[in-house]
Protein backbone atom coordinates (compact mmCIF):
# COMPACT_ATOMS: atom_id res chain seq x y z
CA UNK A 1 0.00 0.00 0.00
CA UNK A 2 2.93 2.28 0.67
CA UNK A 3 3.96 2.53 -2.95
CA UNK A 4 0.43 2.35 -4.17
CA UNK A 5 -0.17 6.01 -4.98
CA UNK A 6 -3.80 6.80 -5.70
CA UNK A 7 -4.88 10.14 -7.04
CA UNK A 8 -3.16 13.10 -5.43
CA UNK A 9 -6.17 14.30 -3.52
CA UNK A 10 -6.71 10.90 -2.03
CA UNK A 11 -3.15 10.63 -0.80
CA UNK A 12 -3.18 14.17 0.48
CA UNK A 13 -6.34 13.54 2.49
CA UNK A 14 -4.56 10.76 4.39
CA UNK A 15 -1.67 13.08 5.01
CA UNK A 16 -3.96 15.83 6.27
CA UNK A 17 -5.69 13.42 8.64
CA UNK A 18 -2.41 12.14 10.05
CA UNK A 19 -1.12 15.69 10.47
CA UNK A 20 -4.32 16.81 12.19
CA UNK A 21 -4.25 13.93 14.64
CA UNK A 22 -0.55 14.49 15.26
CA UNK A 23 -1.13 18.16 16.16
CA UNK A 24 -4.48 18.05 17.94
CA UNK A 25 -4.39 14.62 19.57
CA UNK A 26 -7.39 12.25 19.46
CA UNK A 27 -10.29 13.63 17.43
CA UNK A 28 -13.63 12.41 16.16
CA UNK A 29 -14.42 12.38 12.47
CA UNK A 30 -16.31 15.64 12.46
CA UNK A 31 -13.50 17.36 14.35
CA UNK A 32 -10.99 16.18 11.77
CA UNK A 33 -13.20 17.39 8.93
CA UNK A 34 -13.64 20.80 10.56
CA UNK A 35 -9.93 21.16 11.15
CA UNK A 36 -9.08 20.29 7.55
CA UNK A 37 -11.62 22.79 6.30
CA UNK A 38 -10.38 25.49 8.66
CA UNK A 39 -6.75 25.02 7.77
CA UNK A 40 -7.41 24.97 4.05
CA UNK A 41 -9.84 27.85 4.29
CA UNK A 42 -12.50 27.66 1.63
CA UNK A 43 -9.87 26.65 -0.88
CA UNK A 44 -10.54 22.94 -0.49
CA UNK A 45 -13.95 21.49 -1.26
CA UNK A 46 -13.87 18.46 1.00
CA UNK A 47 -16.65 15.94 0.67
CA UNK A 48 -16.82 15.14 4.34
CA UNK A 49 -18.19 11.70 3.54
CA UNK A 50 -14.95 10.61 1.88
CA UNK A 51 -13.23 11.08 5.21
CA UNK A 52 -14.72 7.95 6.77
CA UNK A 53 -13.50 5.36 4.27
CA UNK A 54 -10.13 7.10 4.44
CA UNK A 55 -10.10 6.81 8.22
CA UNK A 56 -10.98 3.14 7.98
CA UNK A 57 -8.16 2.57 5.52
CA UNK A 58 -5.66 4.33 7.74
CA UNK A 59 -6.83 2.23 10.65
CA UNK A 60 -6.43 -0.97 8.63
CA UNK A 61 -2.88 0.03 7.84
CA UNK A 62 -2.20 0.52 11.51
CA UNK A 63 -1.41 4.22 11.28
CA UNK A 64 -4.32 5.31 13.47
CA UNK A 65 -6.46 3.64 16.12
CA UNK A 66 -10.01 4.38 17.16
CA UNK A 67 -12.18 3.93 20.19
CA UNK A 68 -15.49 5.15 21.50
CA UNK A 69 -15.38 8.27 23.67
CA UNK A 70 -17.57 11.17 24.76
CA UNK A 71 -17.65 14.31 22.68
CA UNK A 72 -17.60 17.94 23.88
CA UNK A 73 -21.42 17.98 23.77
CA UNK A 74 -21.66 14.73 25.76
CA UNK A 75 -22.43 12.48 22.86
CA UNK A 76 -20.92 9.10 22.15
CA UNK A 77 -18.38 9.52 19.35
CA UNK A 78 -15.61 7.54 17.74
CA UNK A 79 -12.22 9.11 18.51
CA UNK A 80 -9.22 8.57 16.31
CA UNK A 81 -5.61 8.80 17.46
CA UNK A 82 -2.35 8.54 15.58
CA UNK A 83 -0.06 5.58 16.32
CA UNK A 84 3.70 5.42 16.34
CA UNK A 85 3.67 3.78 12.89
CA UNK A 86 1.36 6.61 11.80
CA UNK A 87 3.89 9.25 12.96
CA UNK A 88 6.63 7.50 11.03
CA UNK A 89 4.43 7.39 7.97
CA UNK A 90 3.54 11.05 8.41
CA UNK A 91 7.20 12.03 8.53
CA UNK A 92 7.97 9.99 5.41
CA UNK A 93 5.01 11.31 3.47
CA UNK A 94 5.59 14.90 4.52
CA UNK A 95 9.14 14.65 3.26
CA UNK A 96 8.07 13.20 -0.05
CA UNK A 97 5.42 15.91 -0.45
CA UNK A 98 7.97 18.58 0.23
CA UNK A 99 10.24 17.09 -2.38
CA UNK A 100 7.46 16.90 -4.92
CA UNK A 101 6.28 20.44 -4.31
CA UNK A 102 9.87 21.65 -4.51
CA UNK A 103 10.33 19.95 -7.87
CA UNK A 104 7.02 21.30 -9.13
CA UNK A 105 7.98 24.69 -7.78
CA UNK A 106 11.13 24.58 -9.87
CA UNK A 107 9.05 23.82 -12.92
CA UNK A 108 6.44 26.46 -12.29
CA UNK A 109 8.60 29.05 -10.63
CA UNK A 110 9.67 32.45 -12.04
CA UNK A 111 12.11 31.12 -14.59
CA UNK A 112 10.35 32.46 -17.63
CA UNK A 113 13.01 35.01 -18.22
CA UNK A 114 15.74 32.45 -18.43
CA UNK A 115 13.95 30.38 -21.04
CA UNK B 1 3.58 -6.62 6.20
CA UNK B 2 1.10 -3.79 5.87
CA UNK B 3 -0.73 -5.67 3.12
CA UNK B 4 -1.05 -8.66 5.41
CA UNK B 5 -2.34 -6.48 8.16
CA UNK B 6 -4.92 -4.90 5.84
CA UNK B 7 -6.03 -8.32 4.63
CA UNK B 8 -6.40 -9.49 8.20
CA UNK B 9 -8.45 -6.39 9.10
CA UNK B 10 -10.66 -6.97 6.08
CA UNK B 11 -11.22 -10.60 6.94
CA UNK B 12 -12.09 -9.54 10.42
CA UNK B 13 -14.40 -6.91 8.94
CA UNK B 14 -16.11 -9.65 6.96
CA UNK B 15 -16.86 -11.62 10.08
CA UNK B 16 -17.93 -8.68 12.24
CA UNK B 17 -20.03 -7.07 9.56
CA UNK B 18 -22.96 -6.39 11.90
CA UNK B 19 -20.94 -4.59 14.57
CA UNK B 20 -19.11 -2.48 12.06
CA UNK B 21 -22.35 -1.52 10.31
CA UNK B 22 -23.70 -0.17 13.63
CA UNK B 23 -20.48 1.69 14.19
CA UNK B 24 -20.74 3.29 10.76
CA UNK B 25 -24.37 4.36 11.36
CA UNK B 26 -23.55 5.86 14.72
CA UNK B 27 -20.55 7.68 13.40
CA UNK B 28 -22.33 9.22 10.43
CA UNK B 29 -25.32 10.21 12.58
CA UNK B 30 -23.00 11.89 15.02
CA UNK B 31 -21.20 13.68 12.24
CA UNK B 32 -24.38 15.06 10.69
CA UNK B 33 -25.70 16.07 14.07
CA UNK B 34 -22.54 18.01 14.84
CA UNK B 35 -22.61 19.65 11.44
CA UNK B 36 -26.26 20.65 11.80
CA UNK B 37 -25.64 22.04 15.27
CA UNK B 38 -22.72 24.01 13.91
CA UNK B 39 -24.84 25.39 11.08
CA UNK B 40 -27.58 26.36 13.55
CA UNK B 41 -25.03 28.21 15.62
CA UNK B 42 -24.07 30.21 12.56
CA UNK B 43 -27.67 31.36 12.26
CA UNK B 44 -29.34 29.04 9.74
CA UNK B 45 -32.88 27.83 10.26
CA UNK B 46 -33.19 24.11 11.07
CA UNK B 47 -34.18 23.07 7.56
CA UNK B 48 -31.40 24.96 5.85
CA UNK B 49 -28.93 23.75 8.46
CA UNK B 50 -29.83 20.13 7.70
CA UNK B 51 -29.66 20.65 3.95
CA UNK B 52 -26.28 22.33 4.18
CA UNK B 53 -24.97 19.56 6.40
CA UNK B 54 -26.05 16.89 3.94
CA UNK B 55 -24.60 18.83 1.05
CA UNK B 56 -21.19 19.24 2.59
CA UNK B 57 -21.21 15.58 3.57
CA UNK B 58 -21.70 14.66 -0.06
CA UNK B 59 -23.93 11.60 -0.23
CA UNK B 60 -24.54 9.44 2.80
CA UNK B 61 -25.43 6.34 0.78
CA UNK B 62 -22.33 6.60 -1.40
CA UNK B 63 -20.13 7.05 1.63
CA UNK B 64 -21.62 3.96 3.23
CA UNK B 65 -21.05 1.97 0.06
CA UNK B 66 -17.40 2.98 -0.25
CA UNK B 67 -16.96 2.32 3.45
CA UNK B 68 -18.37 -1.19 3.15
CA UNK B 69 -16.13 -1.97 0.21
CA UNK B 70 -13.11 -0.80 2.14
CA UNK B 71 -14.15 -2.69 5.23
CA UNK B 72 -14.62 -6.23 3.91
CA UNK B 73 -13.51 -8.33 0.99
CA UNK B 74 -15.84 -7.45 -1.86
CA UNK B 75 -14.78 -10.51 -3.85
CA UNK B 76 -15.76 -12.84 -1.03
CA UNK B 77 -19.03 -11.06 -0.45
CA UNK B 78 -19.98 -11.24 -4.12
CA UNK B 79 -19.04 -14.91 -4.18
CA UNK B 80 -21.20 -15.59 -1.17
CA UNK B 81 -24.10 -13.66 -2.71
CA UNK B 82 -23.76 -15.80 -5.83
CA UNK B 83 -23.76 -18.99 -3.81
CA UNK B 84 -26.91 -17.92 -2.06
CA UNK B 85 -28.50 -16.99 -5.34
CA UNK B 86 -27.55 -20.38 -6.74
CA UNK B 87 -29.10 -22.18 -3.80
CA UNK B 88 -32.30 -20.19 -4.18
CA UNK B 89 -32.46 -21.12 -7.86
CA UNK B 90 -31.95 -24.77 -6.99
CA UNK B 91 -34.78 -24.63 -4.50
CA UNK B 92 -37.05 -23.00 -7.02
CA UNK B 93 -37.03 -26.01 -9.35
CA UNK B 94 -36.35 -29.02 -7.15
CA UNK B 95 -37.01 -31.66 -9.82
CA UNK B 96 -34.38 -30.24 -12.11
CA UNK B 97 -32.02 -29.74 -9.22
CA UNK B 98 -32.31 -33.34 -8.16
CA UNK B 99 -31.73 -34.52 -11.70
CA UNK B 100 -28.71 -32.26 -12.09
CA UNK B 101 -27.24 -33.36 -8.79
CA UNK B 102 -27.88 -36.96 -9.70
CA UNK B 103 -26.16 -36.60 -13.06
CA UNK B 104 -23.16 -34.84 -11.61
CA UNK B 105 -22.92 -37.38 -8.81
CA UNK B 106 -22.83 -40.23 -11.26
CA UNK B 107 -20.36 -38.42 -13.49
CA UNK B 108 -18.01 -37.55 -10.67
CA UNK B 109 -18.42 -40.98 -9.13
CA UNK B 110 -17.55 -42.70 -12.41
CA UNK B 111 -14.62 -40.38 -12.78
CA UNK B 112 -13.30 -41.12 -9.32
CA UNK B 113 -13.70 -44.84 -9.74
CA UNK B 114 -11.88 -44.92 -13.06
CA UNK B 115 -9.07 -42.84 -11.69
CA UNK B 116 -8.70 -45.04 -8.65
CA UNK B 117 -8.82 -48.06 -10.94
CA UNK B 118 -6.03 -46.52 -12.98
CA UNK B 119 -4.05 -45.82 -9.86
CA UNK B 120 -4.53 -49.39 -8.76
CA UNK B 121 -3.74 -51.07 -12.06
CA UNK B 122 -1.07 -48.80 -13.40
CA UNK B 123 0.74 -47.17 -10.55
CA UNK B 124 0.38 -49.30 -7.45
CA UNK B 125 -0.97 -52.59 -8.69
CA UNK B 126 -0.06 -54.77 -5.75
CA UNK B 127 -1.81 -54.22 -2.43
CA UNK B 128 0.43 -54.32 0.66
CA UNK B 129 3.66 -54.36 -1.34
CA UNK B 130 6.13 -51.77 -0.05
CA UNK B 131 7.84 -49.17 -2.27
CA UNK B 132 6.17 -50.08 -5.52
CA UNK B 133 7.64 -46.96 -7.06
CA UNK B 134 11.02 -48.72 -7.04
CA UNK B 135 9.69 -52.02 -8.30
CA UNK B 136 10.08 -52.94 -11.96
CA UNK B 137 9.14 -55.96 -13.99
CA UNK B 138 11.93 -57.87 -15.72
CA UNK B 139 11.69 -59.84 -18.97
CA UNK B 140 13.94 -61.34 -21.62
CA UNK B 141 14.26 -60.05 -25.19
CA UNK B 142 15.61 -61.52 -28.42
CA UNK B 143 17.61 -59.38 -30.81
CA UNK B 144 15.57 -58.56 -33.88
CA UNK B 145 12.37 -59.99 -32.46
CA UNK B 146 9.80 -57.57 -31.06
CA UNK B 147 8.22 -58.29 -27.70
CA UNK B 148 9.67 -60.23 -24.84
CA UNK B 149 9.79 -63.58 -23.15
CA UNK B 150 10.98 -64.91 -19.83
CA UNK B 151 14.30 -65.40 -18.10
CA UNK B 152 16.14 -68.58 -17.12
CA UNK B 153 17.10 -69.23 -13.53
CA UNK B 154 20.86 -69.40 -14.16
CA UNK B 155 20.68 -66.04 -15.97
CA UNK B 156 18.57 -64.61 -13.19
CA UNK B 157 21.11 -65.69 -10.59
CA UNK B 158 23.96 -64.18 -12.59
CA UNK B 159 22.11 -60.90 -12.83
CA UNK B 160 21.53 -60.97 -9.13
CA UNK B 161 25.20 -61.58 -8.43
CA UNK B 162 26.51 -58.91 -10.80
CA UNK B 163 24.15 -55.98 -10.45
CA UNK B 164 24.99 -53.42 -7.81
CA UNK B 165 22.19 -50.91 -8.44
CA UNK B 166 19.41 -53.32 -7.62
CA UNK B 167 18.31 -54.24 -4.16
CA UNK B 168 16.44 -57.42 -4.94
CA UNK B 169 15.62 -59.84 -7.72
CA UNK B 170 12.28 -61.52 -7.20
CA UNK B 171 11.02 -64.56 -9.08
CA UNK B 172 7.28 -64.86 -9.47
CA UNK B 173 5.94 -67.44 -11.87
CA UNK B 174 2.19 -67.70 -11.86
CA UNK B 175 0.83 -71.21 -12.19
CA UNK B 176 -2.05 -73.26 -11.03
CA UNK B 177 -2.21 -76.07 -8.58
CA UNK B 178 -4.53 -78.94 -8.11
CA UNK B 179 -5.61 -78.78 -4.59
CA UNK B 180 -6.99 -81.95 -3.06
CA UNK B 181 -9.06 -81.87 0.04
CA UNK B 182 -10.32 -85.28 1.03
CA UNK B 183 -12.10 -86.65 -2.00
CA UNK B 184 -12.36 -83.36 -3.85
CA UNK B 185 -9.85 -81.75 -6.16
CA UNK B 186 -9.85 -78.10 -7.20
CA UNK B 187 -7.76 -75.71 -9.26
CA UNK B 188 -6.27 -72.82 -7.45
CA UNK B 189 -3.96 -70.01 -8.56
CA UNK B 190 -0.44 -70.45 -7.21
CA UNK B 191 2.95 -68.84 -7.65
CA UNK B 192 6.43 -70.27 -7.76
CA UNK B 193 8.54 -67.65 -6.04
CA UNK B 194 12.11 -67.12 -4.96
CA UNK B 195 12.89 -67.50 -1.29
CA UNK B 196 13.32 -63.74 -0.87
CA UNK B 197 9.80 -63.07 -2.19
CA UNK B 198 8.02 -62.03 1.00
CA UNK B 199 10.98 -60.22 2.55
CA UNK B 200 11.78 -58.32 -0.62
CA UNK B 201 8.17 -57.21 -1.09
CA UNK B 202 7.91 -56.14 2.53
CA UNK B 203 5.00 -58.50 3.12
CA UNK B 204 5.22 -60.31 6.42
CA UNK B 205 3.29 -63.53 7.00
CA UNK B 206 0.92 -63.17 9.92
CA UNK B 207 1.51 -66.76 10.98
CA UNK B 208 4.62 -68.84 10.51
CA UNK B 209 7.30 -67.64 8.11
CA UNK B 210 8.13 -66.85 4.51
CA UNK B 211 10.66 -68.94 2.63
CA UNK B 212 14.27 -69.60 3.58
CA UNK B 213 17.20 -69.14 1.17
CA UNK B 214 17.89 -72.89 1.09
CA UNK B 215 14.40 -73.48 -0.27
CA UNK B 216 15.46 -72.09 -3.66
CA UNK B 217 17.65 -75.14 -4.25
CA UNK B 218 17.31 -78.91 -4.63
CA UNK B 219 15.01 -80.54 -7.14
CA UNK B 220 11.56 -80.72 -5.56
CA UNK B 221 13.37 -80.82 -2.23
CA UNK B 222 11.21 -78.40 -0.24
CA UNK B 223 7.51 -79.16 -0.38
CA UNK B 224 6.48 -76.21 1.74
CA UNK B 225 3.86 -73.55 1.05
CA UNK B 226 2.65 -70.20 2.27
CA UNK B 227 -1.12 -69.85 1.93
CA UNK B 228 -3.21 -66.74 1.45
CA UNK B 229 -5.24 -65.25 4.26
CA UNK B 230 -8.42 -65.97 2.38
CA UNK B 231 -7.48 -69.60 1.89
CA UNK B 232 -6.70 -69.86 5.59
CA UNK B 233 -10.02 -68.31 6.57
CA UNK B 234 -12.25 -70.13 4.12
CA UNK B 235 -10.79 -73.54 3.67
CA UNK B 236 -9.08 -73.93 6.99
CA UNK B 237 -11.61 -71.88 8.95
CA UNK B 238 -8.90 -69.67 10.44
CA UNK B 239 -7.40 -72.63 12.26
CA UNK B 240 -4.77 -71.11 14.60
CA UNK B 241 -2.80 -74.36 14.53
CA UNK B 242 -2.47 -74.33 10.76
CA UNK B 243 1.32 -74.09 10.68
CA UNK B 244 2.87 -77.51 10.20
CA UNK B 245 -0.23 -79.10 8.71
CA UNK B 246 0.10 -80.61 5.27
CA UNK B 247 -1.90 -79.92 2.16
CA UNK B 248 -1.87 -81.94 -1.05
CA UNK B 249 -0.76 -79.75 -3.97
CA UNK B 250 -0.38 -81.33 -7.39
CA UNK B 251 -0.45 -84.68 -5.73
CA UNK B 252 2.34 -84.04 -3.28
CA UNK B 253 1.92 -83.25 0.40
CA UNK B 254 3.16 -79.74 1.24
CA UNK B 255 3.78 -78.44 4.71
CA UNK B 256 2.07 -75.14 5.37
CA UNK B 257 4.78 -72.90 6.80
CA UNK B 258 3.09 -69.51 6.69
CA UNK B 259 -0.09 -67.48 6.21
CA UNK B 260 0.11 -64.26 4.19
CA UNK B 261 -1.54 -61.15 5.61
CA UNK B 262 -5.12 -60.22 4.70
CA UNK B 263 -5.28 -58.09 1.56
CA UNK B 264 -2.16 -59.54 -0.05
CA UNK B 265 -3.07 -61.18 -3.33
CA UNK B 266 0.34 -61.79 -4.77
CA UNK B 267 1.95 -59.89 -7.62
CA UNK B 268 -0.08 -60.70 -10.67
CA UNK B 269 -2.75 -58.19 -11.62
CA UNK B 270 -6.13 -59.81 -12.01
CA UNK B 271 -5.40 -62.90 -9.95
CA UNK B 272 -5.70 -63.60 -6.25
CA UNK B 273 -2.91 -66.07 -5.59
CA UNK B 274 -3.74 -68.64 -2.93
CA UNK B 275 -0.54 -70.65 -2.60
CA UNK B 276 3.09 -69.74 -2.86
CA UNK B 277 5.74 -72.43 -3.21
CA UNK B 278 9.53 -72.00 -3.31
CA UNK B 279 11.60 -72.09 -6.46
CA UNK B 280 12.90 -75.60 -5.81
CA UNK B 281 9.37 -76.91 -6.51
CA UNK B 282 9.42 -75.57 -10.08
CA UNK B 283 9.22 -78.97 -11.74
CA UNK B 284 6.08 -79.91 -9.86
CA UNK B 285 4.21 -76.69 -10.64
CA UNK B 286 5.53 -75.44 -13.94
CA UNK B 287 5.00 -77.78 -16.88
CA UNK B 288 7.93 -78.65 -19.13
CA UNK B 289 10.33 -80.46 -16.87
CA UNK B 290 13.08 -79.46 -14.52
CA UNK B 291 14.47 -76.08 -15.55
CA UNK B 292 16.52 -74.84 -12.65
CA UNK B 293 19.88 -75.81 -14.11
CA UNK B 294 19.04 -75.10 -17.74
CA UNK B 295 20.24 -71.71 -18.98
CA UNK B 296 18.20 -72.15 -22.12
CA UNK B 297 14.89 -72.73 -20.31
CA UNK B 298 13.19 -69.38 -19.95
CA UNK B 299 10.28 -69.47 -17.59
CA UNK B 300 10.83 -66.85 -14.91
CA UNK B 301 8.61 -63.82 -14.65
CA UNK B 302 10.01 -61.51 -12.09
CA UNK B 303 10.61 -58.15 -10.55
CA UNK B 304 13.56 -56.12 -9.45
CA UNK B 305 13.67 -53.45 -6.82
CA UNK B 306 15.92 -50.48 -7.56
CA UNK B 307 18.07 -49.16 -4.78
CA UNK B 308 16.85 -45.75 -3.58
CA UNK B 309 17.92 -42.96 -5.93
CA UNK B 310 18.70 -45.26 -8.87
CA UNK B 311 16.86 -44.35 -12.06
CA UNK B 312 15.33 -47.00 -14.34
CA UNK B 313 17.79 -45.95 -17.05
CA UNK B 314 20.81 -46.57 -14.83
CA UNK B 315 19.45 -49.94 -13.76
CA UNK B 316 18.72 -50.88 -17.35
CA UNK B 317 22.24 -49.92 -18.42
CA UNK B 318 23.77 -52.11 -15.75
CA UNK B 319 21.50 -55.05 -16.55
CA UNK B 320 22.21 -54.75 -20.26
CA UNK B 321 25.94 -54.79 -19.58
CA UNK B 322 25.59 -58.00 -17.56
CA UNK B 323 23.39 -59.51 -20.26
CA UNK B 324 26.08 -58.78 -22.85
CA UNK B 325 28.69 -60.52 -20.74
CA UNK B 326 26.39 -63.52 -20.40
CA UNK B 327 25.89 -63.54 -24.13
CA UNK B 328 29.63 -63.68 -24.67
CA UNK B 329 30.15 -66.34 -22.02
CA UNK B 330 27.29 -68.65 -23.08
CA UNK B 331 26.82 -68.16 -26.82
CA UNK B 332 25.00 -71.45 -27.21
CA UNK B 333 22.06 -70.41 -25.09
CA UNK B 334 22.35 -66.63 -24.91
CA UNK B 335 23.07 -65.45 -28.44
CA UNK B 336 21.01 -62.34 -29.10
CA UNK B 337 19.53 -62.41 -25.60
CA UNK B 338 18.82 -59.23 -23.68
CA UNK B 339 17.15 -58.42 -20.41
CA UNK B 340 14.69 -55.54 -20.22
CA UNK B 341 13.08 -53.68 -17.32
CA UNK B 342 9.50 -52.43 -17.53
CA UNK B 343 7.48 -50.14 -15.30
CA UNK B 344 4.89 -52.09 -13.33
CA UNK B 345 1.96 -50.93 -15.41
CA UNK B 346 3.66 -52.46 -18.41
CA UNK B 347 4.50 -55.72 -16.66
CA UNK B 348 4.92 -57.99 -19.67
CA UNK B 349 3.32 -61.05 -18.12
CA UNK B 350 0.27 -58.99 -17.13
CA UNK B 351 -0.20 -57.18 -20.40
CA UNK B 352 0.26 -60.48 -22.19
CA UNK B 353 -2.49 -61.87 -20.08
CA UNK B 354 -4.64 -58.89 -21.00
CA UNK B 355 -4.50 -60.18 -24.58
CA UNK B 356 -2.37 -57.60 -26.27
CA UNK B 357 0.72 -59.52 -27.05
CA UNK B 358 1.83 -58.25 -30.42
CA UNK B 359 4.10 -55.43 -29.40
CA UNK B 360 5.00 -53.19 -26.57
CA UNK B 361 3.79 -50.02 -28.26
CA UNK B 362 0.47 -51.66 -28.89
CA UNK B 363 -0.07 -52.59 -25.28
CA UNK B 364 0.93 -49.18 -24.06
CA UNK B 365 -1.38 -47.52 -26.54
CA UNK B 366 -4.40 -49.58 -25.60
CA UNK B 367 -3.75 -49.20 -21.92
CA UNK B 368 -3.65 -45.45 -22.07
CA UNK B 369 -6.56 -45.19 -24.44
CA UNK B 370 -8.89 -47.16 -22.31
CA UNK B 371 -7.78 -45.76 -19.01
CA UNK B 372 -7.34 -42.07 -19.70
CA UNK B 373 -10.32 -41.55 -21.95
CA UNK B 374 -12.86 -43.32 -19.86
CA UNK B 375 -13.17 -40.75 -17.06
CA UNK B 376 -13.17 -37.78 -19.41
CA UNK B 377 -15.82 -39.23 -21.62
CA UNK B 378 -17.89 -40.24 -18.60
CA UNK B 379 -18.12 -36.67 -17.39
CA UNK B 380 -18.73 -35.33 -20.89
CA UNK B 381 -21.55 -37.80 -21.23
CA UNK B 382 -23.26 -36.66 -18.06
CA UNK B 383 -22.82 -33.00 -18.88
CA UNK B 384 -24.35 -33.64 -22.28
CA UNK B 385 -27.27 -35.36 -20.70
CA UNK B 386 -27.79 -32.44 -18.36
CA UNK B 387 -27.66 -29.99 -21.22
CA UNK B 388 -30.26 -32.01 -23.08
CA UNK B 389 -32.57 -31.74 -20.13
CA UNK B 390 -32.05 -28.00 -19.77
CA UNK B 391 -33.31 -27.23 -23.25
Amino acid sequence: MLNDKPDVLHGSLALMVLRTLDTLGPQHGWGIARRIEQISGDALELNQGTLYPALLRLEQMGWITSKWGVSENNRRARFYAITRAGRKQLAAEAQSWERISEILGRFLGPTRGSL
Amino acid sequence: MIRLRVLWCRLFGLIRRGDLECRLEDELDFHLEMEIANNLRSGMNPQAARRAALRSFGGVAQTKEVYRETRGLPVMEILWANVRFGLRMLRRSPAFSILAIFCLTLGIGANASVFSWMEGILLRPFPLVAHQERLMAVAGTNRGVPGHDDVSWPDFQDLQRNCTLLEAFIVDRITGTTLSIGERAERSPASVVSANYFDALGVHPILGRGFEPAEDFGRNAHPVTVISYQMWQERFRGDPAIIGRTQMLNGMPHTIVGVAPAGFYGTFVGWAIEFWVPLSMQELFDPGGYKLTDRGARWIEGFVRLKPGVTPQQAQAEISAVAERLEAAYPATNRGRGIHLYPLWQTPSTTRELSCRRSESCSRWRFWCSSSHAPTSAVCCWCGLLRGVMR
